[in-house]
């Protein structure tokens, strides 16, 4: 090649970058960031594109068919095939080698077609949301996202569910448990809604601003706080306890930094990464309002406005570039088992994509392909990053890229030219973002003042009630009085009356006489003053009045304020916007520039081998040993990172450990565990449809039945020993490897692992000691845990073992099967 | 109740002024400095291996302490040890309680008279009597005291025992280097090491007929069969390293091959293999087996053994209780600190009593003292810490702290740093970096050798 054509090739791989640099620029300004994707490559395609252009090393190859085909097992259906389906692939190629790429497809297609899809990715997904967090109450999580992914929902809209459930409806309530499962500890669900969400570790940012990750501001992690803190964990009495959320409709928070408490404290704002925040919040004017049920010892708290709601949808909405690259980059972790980003839960400057490019062109794939999450994976699968193998190159005879240090040295100057024109549109936006700023806290005072207003009528209005309700009381106490009084003189005449009556009778009696004068007398006091008492109620009753028209004029103020309020934050709402827009472009701009950046890194290190290797050569000549084996060690180093950064830009493919679904998956099928299972399954369906024949012979039916009972049986019977052993703790991130001795003990000496190695049920063990022929055995056990066919060292080594301890042949046929299931070849996925 | 009181002039002087530093005697005296050189060493480096660690040593002399790792001991008293009836106890009537204070094998340090034996080896210990805290539940306590941060929800940070393992870790070293101890039963994998991994989560191990789960082979097999399938399995993974190798992989393969050197050292965790009159000495109680397990397990540099004292939480009878729980604590424990001493493994091994919080200077109506974080203490012996130094104080009645008021971030930032490991520093898990303790705190610099 030379230096012409690769200069262009490099200049075609600039141009991609830019181009997509470009598209999303014009993504900013337009309603929806969907992308047209209708006259594009597909994904996998881009995929390679992006790939290719960062990669300047010899030709890597394809894996081979048994590691691809091992490999994609594990992948979308977490384990590896059958020996009836290796040997099915690998026949269909003997006839037709040329087609490897077709059948390739084919197997992709048919795997992401499958039950078996579905269920193991429900784990996976479970796995990402809850990281194996103990279940709070009977949650199904794995199966209700199971039918979310059986029915072939929008990604996207299962994750708004996990933020928005509450526990309440049968179908959903498993999808609460994302907060459930965190007891709904506000903090907690704050670190793990920036980590799981946005792939933003926020947790240190909660007392200061992040002591090591200067991205993570304390007003973040705060920010998602506020959407969260009223939500609290509701155990419903009647209902045996069974938890719920309820959430609050007030309550606002105030922060201060340990480190810099001299600062004071500031409100918290509901506002997401990115710049992702609500409407105005609209105001009531009592508590009782902000309510559809208020909270109560024995009443779920259900706001009339909620912020948890807020949260669901502005967390998980396609404009949410947080959202989107985090999504796109767990995904493709998974299948690649590094993401663009690395670790999967810290997107941030310093720790920048591995190609922003990448990170980009898959995010901005999963919104156009409305989180689609089978095409996704199709599409990562399908591309030559994912299928490549895990042999590193030859490098002996390698002399780098054509032109050399000479070409690369060119290539790092145009880098150097790209960043200074970055310079200038990054001071650009730096103002505008300044601008942003000023006209959002602008903005922002204004509500701010507004909202002091409202709140201060708030308390007027508790005062004015108050008042209104103390004379009310008076009122009540006055009318009283004036009924007593009416009593009184209704009586009073009644007793005059009728001593009228009795004097009538009894004309000289004096002394009664004088008695009813008394009464008389009384009768008169009583209605004299009757008036008086009769007045004091009227002008009380119209001091009331005025204070009900007090209160409601108060309330209307406060209602018109609140409006004001609603008024002014739209001006917050779109300053955000502004600012949002913003960000986006700079996020454009930090793409572009990390990845010049780390282009120049990799020529770096790519640079120094092929100096050292000439340095090598020279001492060579001179055959100065000493000087030699210094640069022998030398160059072996730089070998080494060298070769790490090809692997981490997907040159190369990583070698993996299996995760603990796999590897109880990988573990049943290769033992044949499930042909008893299927065999039950079977004559279960027989069973079932004795009386529905028409129903019975429905072929896609039965098969749906049966691969259901196969997994679940999977699941049951080995998943928890492997997750026991070999899953990273609950709350832990779950993407991590690690080995301990207790993994290793499990798999020498547990009862329950070593049963599974008795020969029954027409598993391996049994199948294996019944082949006579021990090279026929050697094929089948490879093909069955390795899915690979022995080489002809492998084959004499079995027959030679079985030969020698011909007496023990069950025995060694045990020891055979255990030796492959504990060997790094099986750990790990080629 | 017999008082084993040591004979010694009592000097209340130096309780007033415990940095009187001319009277206290650092730990391994002549080459700490060295020992703590070259652990650093080891510590940058991560994979420093030692040479010559023989499994079943002998006391050692300096020089070969200087070669040997550090441990930690930890005597956790489950529930809250009543600050009053051991480590300061109060004459105050209203408050004190009915026992006694005793003077100790150091001047002026005087405990409660239910800790006779340990009195006797105060000249090898520290206390502190002034850590205020502010959680009074067992699990929100019981989780700040271990992992040295603060926070209200499950464990989200690791553990001490988590942080001493990853530490002090040392490649090629067979045993778990986070370890907590029973009497019998089988050995799980405790959830404490959050983000470091289950590596450094804790294993327990039996003290009787003890060991780790799964140490044993499949029922009927045998050895040579065994053997045989690992001749196998090391064929097959051979192959495969042949054609791709990766430090994961070979991780994974190490696992194996420590897996048979643990299981041949099942007996080390049994305690019926020490002398009788060993096993006397320390006591045959629940307690004093663990104890003496956790003996040899330090002989062995494990680097941090944790073992569990439980069910302190005397809201009623505290004194009767606590007559009888601290006795059951005291000559397993003093008996403890000695043998290590005799033995010269003191000299590179931290021993902490910890609890989760004190209990109310109030005297409750069932004569119990209820749940009192805000002014309590703890004790510690061995290295790195100045010996016979008291830190803080608490007032007469034993319900204020008066003087130097720590809490649970500055002592876990001390247990570290007397064993040589930087609590200022962070770790690096797979990308992921996390501060070793608060970075907002630090340690208890004068309790520090």
């Amino acid at each position: 090649m030379s230096i012409r054509i690769l200069i262009s090739a490099w200049n075609l791989a600039l141009c991609s970058i830019c181009l997509l640099v470009l598209i999303s620029t014009e993504t900013l300004f337009s309603q929806s960031p969907v992308v047209e994707a209708t006259h594009r490559a597909p994904l996998w395609r881009q995929i390679d594109q992006v790939v290719d252009a960062i990669y300047f090393g010899p030709k890597i190859h394809l894996a081979s068919e048994p590691e691809f085909q091992r490999r994609i097992y594990l992948d979308l259906i977490g384990r590896g095939p059958t020996v009836a389906e290796s040997e099915s692939y690998l026949n269909r190629l003997v006839d037709a080698p040329e087609k490897s790429q077709q059948l390739r497809k084919e197997m992709i297609d048919d795997l992401l077609s499958r039950d078996e899809f579905s269920r193991y990715y429900a784990k996976v997904l479970e796995v990402m949301f809850t990281e194996r967090r103990e279940v709070i109450g009977v949650l199904e999580t794995r199966s209700m996202i199971y039918q979310w992914l059986d029915e072939r929902r929008p990604l996207n809209e299962l994750c708004t569910e996990m933020l928005a459930a509450d526990g309440t409806g049968e179908k959903l309530r498993a999808a609460a448990s994302f907060i459930l499962n965190r007891n709904a500890e506000p903090n907690l669900v704050t670190r793990d809604v920036g980590r799981i969400f946005f792939g933003r570790d926020v947790q240190c940012a909660q007392c200061h601003d992040h002591p090591l990750v200067a991205d993570y501001e304390q007003s973040e992690y705060f920010g998602i706080l506020s959407f969260v803190n009223r939500t609290y964990l509701f155990q419903d009495e009647k209902r045996g306890k069974k938890p719920f959320l309820g959430e609050k409709g007030e309550g606002a928070l105030e922060f201060a930094s340990v480190f810099k408490p001299e600062n004071g404290k500031s409100t918290a704002q509901p506002v997401l990464p990115m710049a992702m925040a609500m409407d105005a919040e609209p105001d009531f004017v009592d508590t009782a309002d902000s309510y559809v049920v208020a909270p109560e010892k024995n009443k779920r708290g259900v706001p009339r406005y909620s912020r948890r709601q807020q949260l669901a949808v502005l967390a998980t909405h396609p404009e949410n570039q947080s959202f989107n690259r985090n999504l796109a980059n767990r995904l493709w972790a998974n299948m690649m088992g590094m993401g663009v980003v690395h670790p999967v839960d810290m997107h941030h400057s310093d720790n920048p994509p591995v190609s922003a490019a990448l990170l980009r062109l898959l995010s901005d794939e999963l919104i156009a392909s409305q989180y689609d999450l089978r095409e996704f994976l199709r599409q990562v699968a399908r591309s030559r990053a994912y299928q490549r193998s895990v042999l590193l190159p030859n490098l002996q005879n390698w002399n780098g890229p054509a032109g050399g240090i000479e070409t690369l040295n060119q290539l790092t100057t145009r880098l150097d030219a790209e960043l200074q024109n970055l310079k200038p549109q990054m001071d650009k936006l730096q103002i505008d973002l300044t601008q942003a700023d000023s006209q959002l806290q602008k903005s922002q005072a204004d509500v701010a003042k507004i909202q002091i207003q409202v709140d201060e009528s708030k308390i007027q209005l508790k005062q004015l009630s108050e008042q209104r309700d103390k004379d009310a009381a008076k009122l009540a106490e006055l009318q009283a009085k004036q009924t007593k009084q009416q009593e009184l003189i209704v009586s009073l005449q009644a007793a005059v009356k009728a001593a009228d009556n009795v004097l009538q009778i009894t004309l000289d009696d004096q002394e009664f006489a004088a008695s009813r004068n008394l009464l008389n007398t009384r009768l008169t006091k009583a209605i004299e003053v009757k008036p008086a008492i009769d007045n004091d109620v009227q002008k009380q009753q119209e001091s009331i009045e005025k204070a009900n028209f007090r209160v409601d004029d108060q309330r209307g103020r406060i209602l018109a304020l609140a409006n004001r309020r609603l008024a002014f934050g739209e001006f917050v709402v779109e300053a955000r916007g502004v600012q949002r827009g913003v960000r986006k472009q700079m996020q454009a701009l930090i793409d572009s520039q990390a990845d010049f950046d780390q282009q120049k890194s990799r020529f770096d290190v790519l640079r120094k081998w092929l100096e050292l290797r000439e340095q090598l050569h020279q001492a060579q000549a001179s055959s100065d040993a000493a000087t030699m084996s210094e640069f022998q060690a030398k160059l072996e180093l730089q070998q080494a990172d060298l070769i790490e950064s090809w692997r981490r830009s997907y040159a190369i493919r990583r070698v993996r450990g299996l995760n603990p679904e796999q590897m109880a998956g990988g573990t049943y099928i290769a033992l044949e565990m499930d042909r008893a299972a299927r065999n039950k399954a079977l004559a279960d369906w027989e069973a079932n449809h004795q009386n529905n024949p028409a129903e019975g012979d429905d072929i896609q039916k039965r098969q749906k039945f049966v691969s259901a009972a196969v997994a679940i049986n999977m699941w049951d019977t080995v998943e928890d020993l492997f997750v026991e052993r070999f899953a990273a703790p609950a709350g832990a991130p779950q993407d991590g490897f690690f080995a301990t001795v207790d993994q290793a003990l499990t798999i020498q000496n547990e009862p329950t692992y070593q049963s599974w190695l008795k020969a029954n049920d027409g598993n391996l063990i049994q199948r294996l000691t019944a082949i006579e022929d021990s090279a026929l055995l050697a094929n089948q056990l490879y093909l069955s845990i390795l899915c690979r066919s022995p080489d002809a060292d492998e084959t004499q080594m079995i027959g030679d073992l079985l030969r020698q301890y011909s007496a023990e042949r069950s025995s060694v046929v045990q020891e055979l099967v255990w030796g492959l299931l504990a060997s790094t070849e099986f750990r790990f996925a080629m | 109740m017999s008082l084993a009181a040591p004979s010694v002039t009592v000097f209340r002087v130096f309780e007033k002024n415990p940095m009187n530093k001319k009277q206290y005697k650092p730990c391994g005296t002549i080459d700490h400095g060295i020992g703590r050189r070259q652990f650093m060493g080891e510590f940058l480096t991560g994979m420093g291996a030692i040479a010559g660690t023989s499994l079943f040593s002998h006391p050692l002399g300096a020089t070969e302490i200087a070669k040997h790792g550090k441990s930690v001991v930890v005597v956790y008293l489950k529930g809250g040890v009543s600050q009053f009836e051991s480590w300061d106890p109060k004459t105050d009537l209203e408050t004190g309680g009915p026992f006694k204070s005793i003077p100790t094998s150091v001047p002026g340090i005087h405990v409660s008279e239910l800790l006779p034996h340990t009195a006797g080896q105060m000249h090898h210990m520290a206390l502190i009597r002034s850590i205020s805290t502010d959680l009074d539940d067992h699990g929100l306590a019981n989780n700040i005291v271990r992992s040295g941060r603060t926070t209200r929800s499950a464990t989200e940070y690791p553990e001490l025992g988590a942080v001493v393992a990853k530490g002090l870790e040392r490649a090629d070293f067979p045993l778990p280097g986070h370890i907590a101890t029973m009497v019998g039963g089988a050995g799980r994998r405790g959830r404490n090491a959050a983000y470091l991994g289950p590596r450094y989560s804790s294993v327990s191990v039996g003290a009787e007929k003890g060991g780790i789960v799964n140490t044993q082979l499949p029922d009927g097999m045998s050895v040579s069969v065994d053997s045989r399938r690992h001749d196998w399995r090391r064929f097959v993974n051979s192959r495969h390293r042949s054609k791709i190798q990766s430090a994961e992989m070979d991780a994974y393969t190490q696992c194996y091959e420590q897996a048979l050197r643990l299981m041949e050292k099942r007996e080390l965790f049994d305690i019926s293999h020490e002398a009788e009159s060993v096993q006397e000495a320390y006591g045959k109680s629940e307690f004093g087996k663990q104890m003496l397990l956790a003996r040899r397990l330090v002989e062995q540099e494990v680097p941090f053994i944790e073992i569990q004292h439980d069910g302190w939480d005397f809201h009623h009878n505290n004194f009767e209780f606590h007559l009888h729980y601290v006795a059951d604590f005291d000559r397993p424990f003093a008996h403890f600190l000695s043998d290590l001493n005799q033995r010269g493994l003191l000299e590179r091994t931290l021993v902490i009593v910890m609890t989760e919080f004190g209990r109310t200077p109030k005297i409750n109506a069932g004569y119990g003292r209820d749940h009192y974080p805000n002014a309590w203490s703890i004790a510690l012996a061995g290295c790195g810490i100045q010996h016979g130094a008291v830190i803080g104080s608490t007032d007469a009645k034993g319900v204020e702290v008066t003087d130097r008021k720590v809490d649970h971030r500055h002592l876990f930032h001390t247990y570290l740093r007397a064993v040589g490991i930087d609590s200022s520093g962070e770790f690096d898990v797979a990308g992921r970096k996390f501060p070793i303790a608060d970075p907002a705190y630090g340690p208890i610099k004068e309790l520090l050798a």
